[in-house]
């Protein structure tokens, strides 16, 4: 597990499929509506200077991840509790992603079948995945994201004679505060989430410069999130994406071409559930990876079969219903995550300076 | 249902993995694989009867619902 290597288009692949993971089928920045694209933009921007942190802590310590990171930084104890704490957001963050997906397949698809066989298999296929380590995922991901970026645009382009360019108009009608609000909130969801990735950089080939990853695979994030989001208020307006929970799934049911060409939002169904199960695996890996490394444990992998079935399991009784699921995503993730977004990177970051100075100095005076 | 099926799964990782663990000495990792099937085993049997538990989600949004003063969350 730990002779495992990634290369940086392939770290790219996994940041960027992760992003899109929930965004492609929850509404991003859905409560400033028609203005969710300005959301974005300012979201995105607003996630710049924390990239620029996230990218400095590894910076510090070339060829650590983040857990290695904070138990050198912050000793084992402080850096024990940290880790224990991220274990337990990555692990939450997978529970809460496999609800959406669960709940997604059950309202699109097998009404009758209960949520807990959907996520249990789900889990399963998360827990063979990352059995079979970081490497895998990635070069999976690497394979698939040029797919799930080509059916996007198709959507998006078969889509094109449905737009209705009014639906955008007028512009920040209802002022700028809603728009701040929801901007803060694609700040936590997705962006900022990009902190769990951090633990899988002790994986990412050596010379490989944090910031770019970060920086190209959140720029190509943005464009498809701006695509999808504008493409859905384009199609079914405001009213409509408010009133649908899975908006994207809902413009592509629109496309017919003809009489033969229908029904093609099954691709978008396939494409959500690659996101999807590739957000889960990291959390999942490194959830388990957290334990591993509070063991001092060197196979991760190890532990990924009972958190696996622990999270499709936590995921059934998270939420009584996609309402809730869609409150708790808009109204209370963003002052949830915040502590594991921006306070725990900004101390980790300082005593990251603080430790890095130190050694430098031990360095220069040992010779 | 829900019970029965975390059961099998516990039987089947425990018969397939932890078993191992322990035969190789890999205890530090068999001791933490057992913690985590025991939570499972637990929160399992939590679900299944109904037995109400305090959801720590709910506290989550009763802090955000005094801090944010939305009563909408609730």
């Amino acid at each position: 597990m730990c002779n495992q290597i990634i290369t940086r288009k392939h770290t790219i692949a996994l940041i960027f499929t992760f992003l899109l993971g929930s965004s492609l089928v929850m509404r991003v920045g859905g409560s400033a509506g028609r203005d969710a694209w300005l959301a974005i933009l300012i979201g995105m921007v607003m996630t710049l200077p924390m990239l620029i942190v996230y990218s400095r802590i590894l910076s510090l310590f070339p060829g650590k991840g983040l857990y290695e990171i904070i138990f050198t930084s912050l000793g084992r104890f402080f850096g024990g509790v940290l880790v224990f704490l991220y274990v337990l957001y990555s692990f939450h963050l997978g529970t809460l992603v496999m609800c959406d997906f669960s709940d997604f397949v059950k309202i699109v698809g097998l009404y009758e079948t209960p949520k807990f066989v959907t996520a249990l298999f789900l889990g399963l296929l998360c827990i063979w995945a990352v059995k079979a380590g970081i490497e895998v995922i990635a070069r999976w991901t690497a394979i698939t994201m040029p797919i799930m970026v080509s059916v996007i645009l198709l959507i998006t382009l078969l889509l094109i004679p449905k737009f209705n360019f009014d639906n955008l108009r007028p512009v920040l009608y209802n002022g700028m505060q809603p728009v701040l609000e929801a901007a803060f909130s694609v700040f936590s969801f997705p962006f900022a989430e990009s902190v769990v990735c951090l633990a899988i950089f002790s994986y990412v080939k050596s010379g490989s410069k944090p910031l770019t990853i970060f920086m190209w695979s959140i720029l190509a994030g943005t464009l498809i999130l701006l695509v999808t989001t504008v493409r859905s208020l384009l199609v079914l307006g405001e009213e409509f994406v408010k009133l649908n929970f899975f908006a994207s799934y809902a413009s592509a049911r629109l496309i017919k071409i003809g009489d033969f060409l229908e029904r093609i939002e099954v691709l978008v169904a396939i494409v959500i559930l690659i996101g999807g199960f590739v957000k889960i695996s990291i959390c999942l890996l490194t959830a388990a990876k957290g334990i591993a490394d509070l063991a001092n444990i060197r196979d991760y992998g190890q532990f990924a079969a009972p958190l696996g079935i622990l999270m499709a399991l936590y995921s059934v009784v998270l939420f009584e219903s996609t309402v809730e699921i869609f409150i708790w995503s808009e109204k209370v993730y963003q002052y949830y995550a915040l502590p594991f977004q921006v306070l725990f990177p900004l101390i980790i970051w300082i005593a990251a300076e603080i430790k890095a100075k130190k050694m430098i100095q031990g360095k220069a005076k040992r010779r | 249902m829900l019970l029965a099926v975390i059961i099998i799964l516990i039987i089947i990782m425990t018969a397939c993995e932890l078993v191992n663990y322990y035969k190789s000495k890999q205890l530090k990792t068999a001791v933490i694989y057992t913690v985590i099937l025991l939570i499972l085993l637990t929160s399992a049997v939590i679900i299944e009867f109904g037995i109400k538990f305090p959801d720590p989600m709910d506290l989550v949004q009763k802090i955000v619902t005094f801090i944010t003063g939305d009563k909408e969350i609730q």
